[in-house]
C-alpha cells in the first residue's frame, strides 16, 4: 500500500549539486511532488511530498541522510530551553535555515523560531541538550 | 617594574587591586602601551567554560549501620569506582548510565548533586567481618554526604584543534557535530579569555594556584594529563593542544550556572566545567603575556575523517578569524561554530574580578611549579619484555 509523507529537505552547498530527486524515482520508484523549492549553489530547502511503498520510503529516507542531508518530516517544531543553552554556538554551523546568530557584542547565540524549519539538525548537535522537539 | 604576591593581596585585602579582565587588558595596552598597563593592573583575570572529560568528584557517604565495604555502587544507576576505602567512590563525568542511553551519566549525577537533587544509591558487596552489609539502597545529596570535592585530572587545555570532515558522511565526534565534504568547522577554546593563553609557560600558574572552579574555590593540583610542552609556537603561544591542568574544589560551593552535563551524540557524556584563574602582573613580561589577543592565537585545522592518531595539520587558523564565524580553506568557506562557551567564559572573568575586587578572593603563589618540559608518550602495543 502506498502512503504519502511530506518531508522537509535542506541542503549545503556541497550536498545541493547531488541528483536526489532523480535516484528517489529510478531507485526507489518514489513519487516526488515538489510543494516549495530555494536551492542554489549555497544550498538550501526542499519541501516535499513524497508517494510510495512504505519500505521504500525508508530506504529512501536513509539514502538522502547518508548524503548528509537534514530531513525532516513536516509534522513537529524546537524550541529552546533558555536555562540550559550557555550558548557554545554548536549549532551556529550545523543550521540549514541560520536560524541561529551569534550577538557581535555579547556572543550569545540568538535563535530565531521563525526561521526554523524543524530539521532537526540542532537537536543531536546540542550536547547540552537546550534545543527540543515538540509534536505541534 | 617589579611587583609580590603579597603586595598584590595587600592591595586586594584593602579594596584597591586593580583587576582587568584577560579581555579588557587589551584595550588599555593597545591604547597605553605595555609598560603603562603593567603599572597600573595589579591581576588580569580569564576564564573558560566548555566540554572537559577528564573530570569527576570524590564522594564520601557516611557509615550505615550495620556497615559495608562497598564493592560496587550506582548513583542513578551509573556506576562509580569504589576500589578505594569502604564508603569512598569516584564518579567519573564519563561514566554512563547502565543499559542503553548516552544521554544520562556521571556528569548528570555530579550536575544533580550540585543542583540540590536527591539521587538514588546503590551498592553491593562481599561482606566481611567488620563490614557485614552486603547490599543497600538509600538516596543521597549534596548536603547529606561528608566530603564531595571534584578533582579533575585534565581541565583547562592550553589550545586546542579545529575540526573538520573531509568524508562523505556526517560524523559525530568529540569535536561536535562535523558536516561531511568540508561542511562547517568546530573549535573550542576561549583563546583569549583562556587561562593558559595569557600565562603560557606557566610563569605564575602551578601546584598550589588559587582558581574558581565551577562557581567555587579551587585549586591547581598537579599538572594535568598529558601535558605538553612541545608543540611550536607563534607569538608565545602555542599552537594545539599543549599545557593542562589537574584541578581540585568542593562540590559544595560550586553552581550549575557553571557546571553543566553535556550529551555528545554519538560520542557520549561529557562535562563543561568553568575554571577562571587570576594571573597576577609581576613585571612587565606577565602584562604582555596578557595582552595576548585572539588575531595572534592559532589552533590547527584537523580532519577528523582520518582515523589515525596521526592525522596531519591542514592549516592553522586565528581564533580571530574562527570567531567572525566562517574560515576560509582550500578555497571554500566553511561556517565555524564554537563548542565552548564565550560568553560564559566572560562572565567567570568578570566573576573571579568581583571577588578579587571585593577583597574576597586572594592570589596564590605557586608551591611548586608545574614541568618546564614535557612530551606525551603514545601507546604502542608492547610485550613485557620490551618494556621490563
Ligand atoms: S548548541 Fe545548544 S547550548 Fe550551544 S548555543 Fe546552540 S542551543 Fe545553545
Ligand atoms: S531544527 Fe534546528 S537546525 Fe533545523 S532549522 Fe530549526 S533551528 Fe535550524
Amino acid at each position: 500500500m502506498s502512503i504519502h509523507r511530506k518531508y522537509l529537505l535542506a541542503f549545503t552547498p556541497e550536498s545541493a549539486k547531488l541528483p536526489v530527486i532523480a535516484v528517489l524515482v529510478q531507485k526507489f520508484g518514489i513519487i516526488p511532488n515538489i510543494m516549495q523549492a530555494r536551492v542554489n549553489e549555497k544550498g538550501g530547502r526542499l519541501v516535499l511530498d513524497i508517494e510510495g511503498e512504505k519500505d521504500s520510503l525508508e530506504k529512501a529516507k536513509a539514502y538522502i541522510q547518508e548524503q548528509g542531508i537534514e530531513m525532516k518530516e513536516l509534522d513537529k517544531h524546537v524550541s529552546r530551553d533558555e536555562w540550559r543553552c550557555i550558548h557554545c554556538g554548536a549549532c551556529v554551523s550545523i543550521c540549514p535555515a541560520e536560524a541561529f546568530h551569534v550577538d557581535p557584542a555579547t556572543y550569545e547565540v540568538l535563535f530565531n523560531a521563525e526561521k526554523c524549519i524543524a530539521c532537526e539538525a540542532c537537536i543531536n548537535a546540542c550536547s547540552p541538550k537546550a534545543m527540543k522537539l515538540e509534536l505541534w | 617594574m617589579k611587583r609580590t604576591y603579597d603586595e598584590i593581596n595587600e592591595k586586594v585585602r584593602n579594596g584597591d587591586a586593580v583587576v582587568l579582565t584577560a579581555e579588557e587588558v587589551i584595550s588599555l595596552v593597545d591604547e597605553k602601551g605595555v609598560e603603562a598597563a603593567a603599572e597600573e593592573v595589579d591581576v588580569v583575570t580569564t576564564g573558560t567554560f566548555g566540554a572537559m572529560c577528564s573530570s569527576g568528584a570524590f564522594l564520601n557517604f557516611g557509615h550505615s549501620d550495620p556497615p559495608i565495604k562497598m564493592g560496587r555502587v550506582w548513583l542513578n544507576d551509573v556506576p562509580a569506582y569504589t576500589g578505594i576505602a569502604a564508603v569512598d567512590c569516584y564518579i567519573g563525568a564519563t561514566e554512563l548510565i547502565e543499559g542503553d542511553g548516552e544521554d544520562y551519566g556521571g556528569a548528570h549525577v555530579i550536575e544533580d548533586l550540585i543542583a540540590g537533587k536527591a539521587v538514588k544509591m546503590r551498592a553491593d558487596a562481599e561482606g566481611t567481618d567488620c563490614y557485614p552489609r552486603k547490599e543497600i539502597e538509600s538516596f543521597i545529596s549534596l548536603d547529606s554526604l561528608n566530603e564531595a570535592y571534584m578533582f579533575n585530572p585534565r581541565n583547562a587545555y592550553q589550545n586546542y584543534a579545529v575540526g573538520v570532515n573531509s568524508s562523505n558522511r556526517t560524523l559525530f565526534t568529540y569535536m561536535g557535530k562535523l558536516l561531511p565534504r568540508y561542511g562547517n568547522a568546530t573549535y573550542s577554546s576561549a583563546g583569549q579569555l583562556s587561562p593558559l593563553m595569557n600565562d603560557p609557560h606557566c610563569r605564575t600558574i602551578g601546584i598550589g594556584t588559587r582558581i574558581f572552579l565551577g562557581g567555587g574555590e579551587g585549586y591547581v593540583a598537579w599538572q594535568g594529563t598529558q601535558y605538553n610542552t612541545s608543540h611550536p609556537e607563534k607569538n608565545g603561544v602555542p599552537v594545539g593542544n599543549s599545557r593542562t591542568l589537574a584541578v581540585i574544589g568542593d562540590l559544595k560551593g560550586m553552581s550549575t550556572d557553571y557546571i553543566r552535563a553535556l550529551s555528545i551524540h554519538g560520542y557520549g557524556v561529557s562535562m563543561a566545567v568553568g575554571i577562571g584563574i587570576p594571573i597576577p602582573i609581576l613585571d612587565v613580561d606577565m602584562m604582555r603575556a596578557c595582552a595576548v589577543k585572539d588575531e595572534d592565537i592559532y589552533a590547527p585545522i584537523i580532519d577528523y575523517s582520518v582515523e589515525s592518531r596521526r592525522r596531519k595539520t591542514l592549516a592553522e587558523v586565528s581564533y580571530a578569524d574562527l570567531r567572525t564565524g566562517s574560515i576560509e580553506i582550500f578555497d571554500r568557506r566553511l561556517k565555524t561554530s564554537s563548542l565552548s562557551s564565550y560568553p560564559k567564559a566572560r562572565e567567570i572573568a568578570q566573576e573571579l574580578k568581583r571577588w578579587m575586587e571585593e577583597g574576597e578572593f586572594e592570589i596564590s603563589r605557586p608551591v611548586a611549579p608545574l614541568p618546564a618540559e614535557s612530551r606525551v608518550k603514545p601507546l604502542n602495543i608492547s610485550t613485557r619484555e620490551e618494556l621490563e
